[in-house]
């Protein structure tokens, strides 16, 4: 998406925890080519935040810095929505080593122009990311 | 007259509580971004802010603050500090070290010793780093000392230190204001080069245009010379992410209100404006320790492939930074927190905070353009506007996207590889992002800010090796 500086990320879903992980898909895609082959470790991953804006922000980050500091890299994400309005799950990861860079590192979320909204069709989100 | 041609005003209307001015010869002024003008009137809006909000002749869009954007705000008037005028890459900059070979005399050895920094050099996904930072307790130093924590640690010396800006580190660096995240970040990665538009490239000097600065700055003609873009890594953009995010918070507390969330702002005098500026100035030490410790592992490779390992450091310069500095504003000396996005500190001849021995040249400005086309030195200069501000690069005009969708990156590799250049880099997606056709044109730029009276070119360098994530 066409951000002079960086990268956007949108997500679409027919709610809010499919939405976040189009987006967090879209985050894992924009820098590595991840393998078929199965995962091998599965790490919990859940936001709590006020508002849908912020538990998005809340998930890009936590991925981010899974990538960077746990050597790993997220494959395929399950969320769901919880009772008090909060979204949790896990994330199936790899090690770093196993899928091809293709594209530069993501290494922050900015808020600038930062949207989780509800449309006709489900829920929509759009995202800037700094790599 | 020079210094005072390619301005463009955009008026105070509005919100804003200054005009902005653009430096920008016509043709890159006909093609900014409306967006980028957006924010550089949105700047203007921030509370304390004096004479203008500026924009340097590479400024292009960005999150809140556009990227090549001047702002400063006097601390004394409830003046704000604000993370996205600082960007973040806390204290992302370049430094250049300068060989004793010449371009024929490297030829033989060029494409192995890039090979060897390609082995040697940390870059693109993953951790490592040239100097394997693991205990908190060393973290904490490099937090505070900078660039001297990597030299007492054997990666450099005295000149090393007295060729940074700050000498190698920035006062008040408050490491209890980084948090947890950002320190684990920073571990293991000291003396890495990152991706994106990050490199470490092989240059050479193809032409001298001020021989006087030249000889004092020990620039030559076809001078093989090793320049370094990086930052403070993962550690400064968490620092950013997690003070936006308190500042966004004490806003409301403060009664200010700004145009765009990436804006988020606090008085300089406040807890979170200190509490910013302490963890800012401790993610800018490590991007100084960053570079060098980066210097270390090329001065080895240069040693162990050509056996001229001695590379002084012309300068090192950040282009992502807030600093507290005293200017004249309105015939009165003010303390000013001056936020330089994207845009270079360009201290002018004379300059009581210039090492001694550049002190009459003004002080070196590395310039990187894209890649592939031309990098410059300058020097600062008079009347050196915008609180002795200039350009940073070419600035980008096609996002990434566009230009990945425009260029194939084996197909650039070849190109570049053809015109003498040894090209190792992580990804030919991230290669084709940095597409010199997605940038301006660095030599308008350069010249425009000569016009403007902003910096004064020296040397135009070409590139015979890029190195990137």
């Amino acid at each position: 998406m066409a951000h002079t500086a960086d990268c956007i990320i949108e997500g679409w879903g027919p709610d809010r925890a499919a939405c976040a992980m189009e987006a967090l898909s879209g985050l894992i895609e924009a820098f590595a080519s991840v393998p078929e082959a199965p995962s091998t470790r599965v790490l919990p991953l859940a936001a709590s935040a006020p508002s849908p804006e912020d538990q998005l922000v809340s998930l890009l980050e936590d991925v981010i810095y899974t990538v960077e500091v746990l050597s790993v890299v997220p494959i395929r994400f399950h969320l769901a929505e919880t009772d008090d309005g909060g979204l949790a799950g896990d994330m199936e990861v790899v090690p770093l080593d196993a899928v091809t860079p293709t594209g530069p590192a993501p290494k922050a979320v900015s808020y600038h122009d930062l949207a989780v909204q509800q449309t006709g069709q489900g829920w929509r989100c759009h995202v800037l990311i700094d790599v | 007259m020079p210094g005072y041609q390619d301005r463009w005003r955009i008026a105070q209307t509005g919100e804003m509580r200054v005009p902005g001015i653009v430096f920008a010869p016509a043709q890159i002024a006909a093609e900014v971004e409306e967006e980028a003008l957006r924010q550089v009137a949105n700047v203007a809006t921030l509370p304390g802010i004096v004479e203008a909000s500026f924009a340097m002749p590479d400024v292009h869009w960005g999150y809140g603050f556009p990227i090549g954007g001047v702002a400063a705000t006097d601390v004394e008037r409830e003046g704000v500090v604000s993370p996205g005028g600082v960007g973040f890459d806390i204290s992302c900059g370049v430094r250049l070290l300068l060989s004793p070979l010449t371009a024929s005399d490297l030829e033989p050895a060029r494409v192995r010793l890039m090979d060897e920094l390609n082995r040697s050099v940390p870059k693109g996904l993953g951790r490592g780093g040239v100097w394997p930072v693991h205990q908190p307790r060393e973290l904490d130093r490099v937090l505070q000392e900078g660039a001297g924590a990597a030299v007492a640690a054997g990666l450099g010396d005295d000149h090393d230190l007295a060729r940074c800006e700050d000498r190698g580190h920035l006062a008040g660096a408050e490491p209890t204001q980084v948090g947890e995240r950002a320190r684990e970040r920073g571990l293991a990665q000291v003396g890495s080069l990152g991706s994106g538009n990050h490199f470490l490239e092989l240059q050479a000097v193809e032409r001298i245009f001020n021989p006087a600065i030249a000889e004092m700055f020990g620039l030559f003609e076809s001078q093989v010379c090793v320049m370094i873009h990086c930052g403070s890594r993962g550690l400064g953009h968490q620092v950013c992410s997690d003070h936006v995010r308190l500042m966004r918070s004490a806003m409301t507390r403060y009664r200010i209100s700004v145009p765009d969330a990436q804006l988020a702002c606090a008085p300089v005098d406040s807890p979170e404006g200190r509490a910013y500026l302490g963890a800012m100035a401790a993610a800018a030490n490590y991007g100084r320790a960053n570079r060098q410790a980066l210097s270390a592992a090329v001065r080895r490779a240069f040693l162990a492939i050509t056996g001229a390992g001695d590379l002084p450091l012309l300068y090192d310069v950040s282009h992502n930074l807030a600093k507290l500095e005293y200017h004249q504003v309105d015939g009165r000396r003010r303390l000013l927190c001056v936020h330089r996005k994207g845009a270079t500190l360009a201290l002018p001849p004379g300059h009581p905070d210039l090492p001694a021995d550049l002190r009459s040249a003004g002080q070196p400005v590395l310039v990187p353009g894209s890649m592939g086309t031309a990098s410059w030195v300058l020097a600062g200069a008079d009347p050196g506007d915008a609180f002795h501000s200039t350009c940073h690069g070419a600035g980008r005009r096609l996002s990434r996207h566009a230009a990945a969708r425009q260029v194939d990156g084996q197909e650039l590799r070849r190109r570049l590889e053809a015109s003498g250049i040894a090209v190792r880099a992580g990804s030919n997606r991230g290669l084709a992002e940095e597409d010199p056709a997605a940038y301006k044109d660095v030599d308008a730029v350069v010249a425009s800010c000569d016009r403007a009276g902003l910096a004064t070119p020296v040397a135009r360098l070409r590139p015979v090796g890029v190195l990137k994530g």
